[in-house]
């Protein structure tokens, strides 16, 4: 990922704000409600067992799963 | 406890399952029993070392952040979880039989909740919630556009904008463009086969999740974009009538 160059955005006429994604529990029960009430449908692909663990980032790293990889390990 | 872990960085050829020592939790932490975990493009640029600067590993590292699990253990002074409460969330090195976890970081799971169903949803959620409510303000009429609409972070990130009262507009290929329409996106643009800009009329909003240049040419049509990638070279040599621009990271 690259860097905001400030000042060639300010010349530009871009305003820019770099969010981070914040790790919050307050999103994660919302995110529970959303999926629970049946508003939000995650979109599940592949689930592959823990030792398939590079399959598995391969997948993702390719783009070619169809949904969401997860790993199962018990 | 079995984990897969990396010990320099690399290719997918660098994950290695092996037998690491038990985790032990400090004040305030928590030892979760993962069961299922989310495999996100951000653990694979952490394997790569794209982020090493920002974000230097110690090595061996346990790769993945989101898990879906049970909680084993519970730190002094940690409270509003007992052991054997079905959690979900975020945690260090979830690709493993049991991480160590924050209880500001996790969250119950409702009670007909499946393990792979929470465990694929701490980043791209939270991405797509934060991105949709608090970046681009999605409310009632507003139209969205968004580049890379069936993927993890993009598919919730339109069920979500539609919660609010948002229409969008979605760009994908192939079959995704099928699972756009059933997910109820008002204008569906297959990107191979058409230029979003000759098609679209002006987004009040657009999130870009698939970078290249597509966020230079959403700039032109739209006042506020929002991206997870950030091509700014390209970005900048074409700037015309954006106002404004918020890149995303995770």
């Amino acid at each position: 990922m690259g860097q905001i160059n400030e000042a060639a955005a300010q010349r530009a006429g871009i305003r820019t704000v770099h969010v981070v994604m914040k790790r919050d529990a307050a999103d994660l029960v919302e995110l529970a409600k959303l999926v629970d009430s049946g508003t939000v449908k995650s979109r599940l692909g592949q689930t592959l067992p823990l030792a398939q663990a590079r399959e598995a980032q391969e997948l993702n790293e390719k783009g070619q799963a169809a949904g969401k990889v997860v790993l199962k390990v018990a | 406890m079995k984990a897969i872990r990396i010990r320099e960085y690399g290719d997918a050829s660098t994950l290695k399952l092996e037998d690491t020592p038990q985790l032990t939790i400090e004040h305030d932490q928590l030892l979760v029993k993962i069961r299922d975990a989310g495999v996100n493009p951000i653990d694979w640029k952490i394997r790569a070392g794209y982020l090493k600067e920002r974000m230097p590993s110690a090595f061996p590292l346990t790769m993945g952040q989101d898990f879906a699990g049970e909680v084993a253990e519970l730190g002094h002074g940690t409270s509003g979880f007992a052991p054997g409460d079905r959690v979900f969330g975020f945690a260090q090195g979830t690709y493993a039989e049991y991480a160590v976890a924050q209880s500001s970081t996790i969250a119950a799971m409702p009670e007909s909740m499946a393990f792979d169903v929470a465990a694929s949803l701490p980043t791209p959620g939270s991405t797509a919630l934060q991105l949709v409510r608090d970046v681009v303000g999605a409310k009632a009429g507003m139209r969205i556009l968004i580049h890379g609409a069936a993927g993890s972070v993009g598919s919730l990130a339109v069920q979500i904008a539609k919660h609010l009262g948002a229409p969008v507009i979605g760009t994908a290929t192939g079959p995704d463009i099928s699972y756009l329409r059933i997910l109820g996106v008002e204008e569906v643009i297959d990107y191979k086969l058409e230029r979003f800009e000759d098609s679209v009329s002006e987004a009040d909003a657009v999130i870009d999740l698939v970078g290249g240049d597509t966020l230079a040419r959403s700039l032109r049509s739209s006042r506020k974009a929002v991206s997870s990638r950030l091509p700014w070279d390209r970005l900048m040599k074409r700037p015309r009538s954006a106002r404004a621009f918020a890149p995303f990271t995770w």
